[in-house]
């Protein structure tokens, strides 16, 4: 089933490639995706919260001489995480309706390749593969970037494939160095991540390969200072571009953290816990205040996901049932509420052509729905009781506050910084003086895919559980290990 | 001993057949000789690959008394390094058409000898035979470079070649002589022995025979500090001449590197050392001078100089792990040039047009499959996963960090993370910027050469356990009887 998830949008790309109109690629687009996420709900209802490990494991080899396995499966987290990427593809698709107006095919079939490798990531249980899902995620979403972003794109498109490669040499070699090691420990090479975890390292090693791996992980998070490309990148994206790199490939950066740093160095992890932590702080409140002074509605909400992923970086690190779960549970919920702000921003960039703050202004109105929703999400990106944001960040600030009681005071403080300039931006765009003469409401298809994702922060919002349920083993799990 | 003719059909059938046509270049007319001799040549090459698959023995065996070595890598790599010339006559025909060459024929029957002489090389198993054959490939080559009667730029390719490559020869050939004058032999079996039980002493004359057989070897395969002509040359040459040039004689020169200094040299005896460093240097100075190049075939020709650091390296490693990595990434990189080279030829037009990185603005425009296919070249050079170029890279990592060069490793990723600027380069023009390329309308055979090695840069990079068990199997038939 896993493997299917997989197959499925190359097969959309193959079709897309092959169909003669490009105004058919993007029904195709729509109904691959569709599908996809369809398979990822049949995946979540077939799934069973309370059994520990992977289940739906698929299995064979791939390159037999140095037992690089083709194995994928999911468990909690790794369930949730599909679930997201195949959501938001799905509104990816949406957003790109009339915002891509050319080459339409190739961005599509871009667009279905990304789905497959950013899937492959998040269910890969083999190192390499996991690797090659990683980078070969890359050259989509440079194209992507490069061909239908903004003024800057081919700036912020090299910029954003060198610093993720960047990082990810690092991780190759750790990788390398990782199994290299275990082989000269047990006697047998194998990239079996499962395998791998049956060995203890000395803490010598352990802070070696922490390092390594945490360079990959921390450029794509981004963790303060690491986070530079990021608003290059967010801004000169497409909106779906936007969509999915706020959305999903942040997330895989937090992803690795707690499939590979935490349970294969768990010593290193806890030793560095403290460094972390001052650098979550860091990217809390220094990049808040930067998002207090843009201009550009799109580079406010880049900043506010670096922000917010501080939340996230700090209760993973916090080690406690509370700061992880209340992680996982903010990945899935930033990937919802920032992929909704980037839908409005696009939305209102298509109508306007400008993302400068000043020159709008009393949208609401011209478009209520537009500012209905958009307040719904700028509730819920400042933590809001009643959306799922507050349950994120209420239990990352928690679990930062029960590790170390600073933490959780800063931590608090960014909420504040947050609420200031998310409800500036939301009065100096949808209310004060019209500066536009005219602009149109939501359509249609807007309207549905962003009311689709307002109304799952909003049920998530009043019951967690749903999503919480299938975490539970598998923290619990995690924690043991550590 | 003994003379066991038979194992040599192949190359003896291959030398028949390009004397027999320079006979024919007297008779055929003209105007018919490019499409006739492409024809030919084809068919000798498909023809050679089936004689080698048919004689090549599954133990390995020796010829005219101990001077060639036949095993499955020496198979292997003669059937790559047809391959390579089947794409280059694919390329060439194109190329020649658009160009009106004058001497048709002549080119044909070179481009056989210089296999001829590739072949030669990786199955040497005697100095003065590897050294012959050295010479075959390189005098070919300087020829092939100025084939062009008018052009300039390729005399003074061939001429620095020639001159560059006489010096390397004769160090290589110095080196050789003082081995010689040391052990008595020229057969690698007896040069081994003998250095073996002569282990202990340190002694000036084998110090120097080493400098110069290491000097020569780094010459041959275009590495710092004798990598000066590899970008005038490789930007000269007719660009077919270049495809062949970058894929088969350096294909040729690291296997018979390989062959050469596993069995022979003693392993911590100081070139592993030598060639760690110089690859370091090599991977990245290639890779900090392509990142200037407007011109696709000086930039590609310093990729080469970077790709060279790689393997070079790899074959530092213990031998076992050296032997497979190098064949791993030498099998990578003869695709990835093939298509390389193949695409820059397919964009040449009269002139120098279609060379330029510029010329490329707005190709996906006129031509989107080729672009997507030069996506998968340039990302498979600079070592992007799933495609081939990453699982070579993969190996050689894997094998410098087993044999505990760890930071060599990281140098060389280091090259890579600068090598990806200049690959995604040419995306850039091609994706990203309009305009209208000033390039030729592509002929089919040069097409076909290009989709098909492109296209097995993605298949084989899904599917890397083809290459990999053949590179097993190669290594294994190696060392049956060496170590």
């Amino acid at each position: 089933m896993v493997s299917l998830m997989l197959v499925v949008p190359l097969l959309g790309a193959l079709l897309v490639a092959l169909c003669r109109s490009e105004e058919r690629a993007k029904w195709i687009a729509l109904f691959t995706t569709g599908a996809v996420l369809l398979l990822s709900v049949a995946l979540l209802f077939k799934f069973d919260p309370y059994k520990g490990g992977f289940q739906f494991l698929d299995y064979g080899t791939w390159l037999p001489s140095l037992s690089i396995k083709y194995k994928v499966g999911v468990d909690g987290l790794s369930l949730i995480m599909v679930f997201m990427t195949a959501l938001l593809t799905f509104i990816a698709v949406p957003s790109a309706w009339s915002y891509v107006d050319r080459r339409k095919k190739l961005f599509y079939a871009l667009l279905l390749m990304l789905e497959t490798a950013m899937l492959g990531v998040f269910v890969s249980l083999d190192l390499l593969l996991f690797y090659v899902f990683w980078e070969a995620m890359l050259i989509p979403m440079a194209l992507i970037i490069g061909i239908w972003g903004g003024e800057r794109r081919v700036y912020a498109a090299l910029k954003f494939f060198i610093y993720t490669f960047a990082g990810s040499i690092f991780l190759l070699l750790g990788m390398i160095a990782l199994v290299v090691i275990f082989g000269f420990l047990t006697g047998q090479y194998t990239f079996d991540l499962q395998q791998l975890l049956t060995l203890k390292l000395p803490l010598s090693l352990q802070k070696w390969l922490f390092w390594a791996f945490f360079v990959a992980f921390a450029v794509k998070v981004p963790v303060w200072p690491f986070h530079t490309w990021l608003p290059d990148a967010h801004v000169e994206a497409p909106t779906p571009g936007s969509v999915i790199l706020a959305g999903i490939l942040l997330k895989m950066g937090t992803y690795g953290f707690l499939r590979f740093s935490l349970p294969l160095f768990p010593d290193a992890y806890k030793l560095y816990a403290p460094v972390i932590f001052a650098l979550g702080v860091i990217a809390i409140i220094y990049t808040a205040l930067v998002a207090l002074v843009q201009e550009d509605v799109k580079k406010i909400v880049a900043y506010s996901s670096v922000s917010h992923m501080g939340f996230v970086m700090i209760g993973l690190f916090s080690l406690n049932v509370q700061g992880i779960e209340g992680a996982i549970f903010q990945m899935l919920n930033h990937g919802l509420v920032s992929a909704a702000l980037f839908f409005v921003v696009g939305a209102i960039y298509e109508r306007l052509h400008t993302r400068e703050v000043a020159k709008m202004g009393g949208l609401a109105e011209f478009a209520p729905k537009l500012a209905t929703l958009a307040m719904l999400f700028t509730m819920a990106n400042v933590g809001l009781p009643g959306t799922s944001s507050f349950i994120g960040e209420f239990l990352t600030i928690l679990g930062g506050f029960k590790a170390a009681h600073w933490v959780g005071v800063l931590m608090a403080l960014g909420v504040i910084f947050g609420a200031a300039y998310m409800l500036y931006m939301y009065r100096n765009v949808f209310f004060l003086e019209p500066k536009v003469l005219s602009f149109r409401d939501l359509n249609l298809r807007e309207f549905l895919a962003l009311g689709l994702l307002a109304v799952l922060v909003v049920w998530w919002g009043f019951n967690p559980e749903f999503i919480m349920k299938f975490i539970h083993t598998y923290t619990a799990s995690l924690l043991r290990g550590v | 001993m003994e003379l066991n003719l038979h194992l040599m059909i192949p190359e003896l059938f291959l030398l028949a057949s390009s004397l027999l046509f320079i006979l024919l270049d007297l008779i055929v007319p003209d105007r018919s000789k490019n499409g006739l001799f492409s024809v030919l040549s084809l068919g000798v090459l498909v023809v050679t690959a089936a004689l080698v698959a048919l004689t090549t023995p599954f133990v390995p065996k020796f010829a005219f008394n101990g001077f060639v070595r036949k095993d499955l890598l020496v198979a292997f790599s003669q059937v790559l390094l047809v391959v390579v010339a089947i794409f280059t006559v694919l390329v060439s025909y194109d190329y020649l058409r658009r160009f009106e060459l004058t001497y048709k024929g002549e080119y044909y029957y070179t481009l056989l000898f210089a296999l001829f002489g590739a072949m030669l090389m990786v199955e040497a198993n005697e100095l003065s035979t590897l050294f012959v054959s050295v010479e075959v490939v390189s005098i070919s080559l300087y020829v092939l470079s100025a084939l062009f009667k008018k052009d300039y730029r390729g005399k003074e390719a061939a001429l620095k070649y020639f001159i560059m490559g006489s010096v390397g020869a004769a160090t290589l050939a110095y080196g050789f002589a003082i081995l010689y004058g040391i052990t008595g032999s020229t057969l690698y079996p007896e040069v081994a022995s003998y250095l073996k039980a002569h282990l202990s002493e340190v002694s000036l004359p084998l110090t120097l025979a080493l400098v110069f057989v290491v000097s020569g070897f780094l010459f041959k395969v275009g590495a710092v500090p004798f990598h000066g002509w590899v970008p005038d040359v490789y930007h000269g040459a007719p660009t077919p001449v270049t495809l062949f040039m970058g894929a088969a004689a350096k294909l040729a020169a690291f296997v018979a590197l390989l062959r050469l200094f596993i069995p022979v040299f003693p392993s911590p005896g100081g070139w592993n050392e030598a060639f760690v460093f110089f690859a370091v240097v090599t991977a990245l100075v290639g890779a900090l001078m392509a990142l200037n190049q407007d011109n696709l075939k000086r930039m590609l020709a310093y990729s080469a100089v970077s790709h060279t650091g790689a393997v070079l390296a790899a074959a530092a490693a213990l031998p076992t792990l050296a032997v497979y990595s190098v064949f791993f990434y030498l099998f990578s990189y003869a695709f990835m040039t093939v298509a390389a080279f193949g695409f820059v030829s397919l964009l040449t037009d009269r002139g120098y047009a279609g060379e330029s990185i510029y010329d490329l603005k707005g190709l996906y425009g006129r031509a989107p499959f080729l672009s997507l296919l030069a996506v998968v070249i340039f990302m498979s050079l600079a070592g992007i996963p799933p495609l081939l170029g990453f699982w070579a890279k993969f190996y050689v990592l894997v094998a410098l960090v087993k044999s505990d060069y760890l930071l060599v490793a990281l140098l060389l990723l280091i090259a890579s993370l600068v090598s990806l600027y200049f690959y995604l380069r040419p995306l850039v023009f091609i994706f990203m910027k309009e305009g209208e390329p000033k390039v030729a309308a592509p002929g089919a055979s040069e097409y076909a050469a290009v989709a098909l090695s492109s296209l097995m840069l993605v298949f084989l990079g899904l599917f890397p356990a083809v290459v990999s068990q053949l590179s097993l199997v190669g290594l294994a038939s190696f060392l049956k009887g060496l170590l």
